[in-house]
């Protein structure tokens, strides 16, 4: 079994697909603004036709090519390419203007590599065991982890847990646009013929994640952005390698925290990278050097940031619940090919979990050539190209996309409508992601609580929906999920309460 | 404009659809009525409490930065015109789309820049094409 899947992650065709989805994913990551979640939205329409194993492989590798990808900008330009590489600006960005850029961009890639690595090597380990947990989930349980899966909003809605919880809500209801699936009725379809089918996920997600971003990078003039040129600094690659074994202790620590934050619903890249720039920081000797052009910087932002990958996709691949939105769209890619997350990936007999996961840790070795030859110089290159050039594209990219899926204009019509509503909802601090996330886990979500509720109507209890070992358990980590965002702003408005004084006796 | 009316407009939009949803859940039969009624219902109540907060809340900054509104909406507008316009000839609405677009968002216009703006919308327009089309045997309209 496990050399059958071998045998199909190394076939050229998937190693090709493998090379181009990681440059492809390093690219987008690589331009401010354009966020890794929207790399793998867009090429969702590409990979829908395709065999599944190559469908994932390929956005896999576009998410592990992003996580790295982003680091680019963040050291020419000053501006992280996603949030998960800001902590890489604070050490990057002055080592390039020391004409040091070249032993930032291949710190950065030796840090993604080990990272990615990891990350994959321990989704490997713990994704069976955690697999073969799930088995003793009933619908009962699967609703509470949906529900788990649902609360990461909390988390995703950027200090506003009512609206990101509504923009949830609000996901979950348009999923339900179409047929009943118990009765196979149709139901909040205003008697569109077309709503009928329900909205498709993928150009629903298209427009979420990929107009409403275009949408919003219109806001502000391009401006003109001209990165640094990258010297040749002959002994770059010697000098970073010889740091990466001298603080072997940075990027055992650094993946460490990757894969466990990414394991987190909710807790991404940002929170990752940023965790893991602060510990190094703070065990280092010479903290006090940080942000002047360390090199350990750069390392412990994008060792974290890629071990991320791998760990956000345990929870996905073992439970159904993402770790992060990317892992999220992923997930939503997962159910469109007719696949379950959990044990059924194992039992199945086709092996493609674990042929994806070898394709990933294939993805994440592959970065090191990929980028010393090819991504360094196309990144340099792409950060050049005027964004006045790059929005139309993208949503000329995207429309083709969401027509591609439905084979019709209604795709488009979805993808647009939800793409300049997601920009509205945006403007109000309504984000893409909770409302994406309760897009995908919706009809998971009222699939098991129907099935639940009809268990317990059978067993003449609706206490069993609740009362049940697994069940308490995930009824605890939810109401944590929820609490803990509004027990931290607590805590803040406290402690500025407390100091607003202070400063006003100093005045 | 400032951010505060947009706000209270868009969540009494989420509101008003949620209290729609909830009438024509109300007529599904058990069990598949409790799921869509509890969602709606806490979605409800959630935009509430949002909007509550808002009304309570500064007025908020401006929209946008002076001369970017215009930017936007000709941009959403001419998607939802493009998205039309897709259904009778992909090749030459993808490529109108791309060059009046470039066009609109170029800050300097030249004749070279048209040249290079028509040149890229000729080779964005095939390259799509031969993705979808070609590779992948989208039927796209012609």
């Amino acid at each position: 079994m496990l050399i059958d899947s071998i045998i199909m992650a190394v076939h050229p065709s998937v190693l090709l697909l493998i090379a181009l989805g990681t440059v492809f994913g390093a690219i987008i990551g690589a331009l401010p603004g354009f966020s890794s979640v929207m790399a793998i939205s867009l090429l969702l329409p590409v990979v829908y036709p395709m065999d599944p194993l190559l469908g994932l492989l390929v956005l896999g590798s576009i998410y592990m090519g992003a996580m790295y990808g982003d680091a680019n900008a963040a050291i020419l330009l000053n501006i992280p390419g996603t949030a998960s590489a800001l902590p890489t600006t604070f050490d990057g960005f002055p080592m390039a203007q020391q004409g040091r850029a070249r032993e930032a961009m291949l710190a950065a890639l030796a840090g993604s590599v080990f990272g990615g690595a990891v990350g994959v090597l321990v989704l490997m380990m713990t994704f069976g065991v955690l697999a073969e947990f799930s088995l003793r989930f009933g619908p009962q349980e699967y609703f509470w982890l949906t529900v788990l899966g649902l609360t990461t909003i909390a988390a995703l809605s950027e200090g506003n847990l009512v609206k990101g919880l509504a923009g949830g809500g609000l996901g979950i209801a348009i999923s339900m646009i179409g047929l009943d699936p118990y009765w196979g009725m149709p139901r909040f379809t205003f008697d569109a013929p077309p709503l009928v089918a329900g909205i498709h996920l993928i150009p629903a997600l298209l427009g979420l994640f990929c107009v409403a971003q275009v949408l919003s990078s219109l806001e502000s003039p391009a401006g003109d952005r001209r990165p640094p040129e990258v010297g040749r600094q002959k002994d770059a690659l010697r000098k970073v390698l010889g740091t990466m074994v001298r603080r072997w202790d940075v990027m055992v620590r650094s993946s460490a925290i990757g894969v466990l934050i990414g394991m987190l619903p909710g807790a991404g890249g940002p929170i990752a990278s940023t965790i893991s720039y602060n510990e190094t920081r703070r065990w280092d000797r010479d903290s006090r050097s940080f942000g002047t052009g360390r090199v350990e910087g750069v390392f412990a932002s994008e060792t974290a940031n890629n071990a991320m990958v791998g760990g956000s996709l345990i929870p996905m691949m073992a439970l159904g619940i993402p770790g992060n939105v990317n892992a999220a769209v992923i997930l939503g890619a997962l159910l469109s090919f007719g696949m379950r997350p959990g044990m059924s990936l194992i039992s199945d007999g086709t092996g493609i979990a674990t042929a994806f996961m070898i394709g990933l840790l294939i993805s994440s070795l592959l970065l090191a050539p990929l980028a010393y030859f090819i991504i360094i110089r196309l990144s340099i290159l792409v950060l050049r190209v005027p964004r006045t050039y790059l929005a139309p594209t993208i949503l000329i990219f995207a429309s083709v996309g969401a027509y591609s899926v439905t084979n019709s204009s209604y795709g488009v019509a979805i993808m647009a409508a939800l793409g300049i509503g997601g920009y509205a909802l945006r403007r109000i601090g309504i984000h893409a992601a909770p409302v994406g996330l309760g897009l995908i886990l919706g009809p998971i979500a009222e699939r098991e609580f129907t099935s639940s509720l009809l268990i317990a109507q059978a067993q003449g209890s609706y206490w069993t929906l609740v009362m049940r070992p697994i069940s308490l358990v995930l009824v605890a980590l939810c109401l944590l999920s929820i609490m803990t965002p509004l027990l931290l702003s607590m805590r803040d408005r406290m402690r500025k309460r407390r100091l607003a004084p202070d400063s006003e006796k100093q005045q | 404009m400032t951010a505060r009316p947009l706000e209270m407009a868009l969540l009494a939009a989420i509101a008003l659809l949620c209290i729609i949803l909830m009438v024509e859940a109300w007529q599904i039969r058990p069990p598949s009525q409790v799921f869509p009624l509890a969602v709606l219902g806490i979605t409800l109540a959630l935009t509430l409490l949002a909007m509550l907060r808002a009304s309570a809340s500064s007025p908020g900054g401006r929209l946008f930065e002076p001369g970017r509104a215009r930017v936007v909406f000709v941009a959403a507008a001419g998607l939802m015109a493009y998205a039309l316009a897709m259904s009778i000839h992909y090749v030459v609405a993808s490529f109108v789309f791309l060059f009046l677009g470039y066009l609109f968002l170029l800050e300097r216009r030249s004749p070279g820049s048209i040249l290079v703006a028509a040149l890229v919308a000729a080779a964005a327009t095939g390259f799509t094409w031969l993705t979808f089309d070609v590779w992948l045997g989208v039927n796209l309209p012609r």
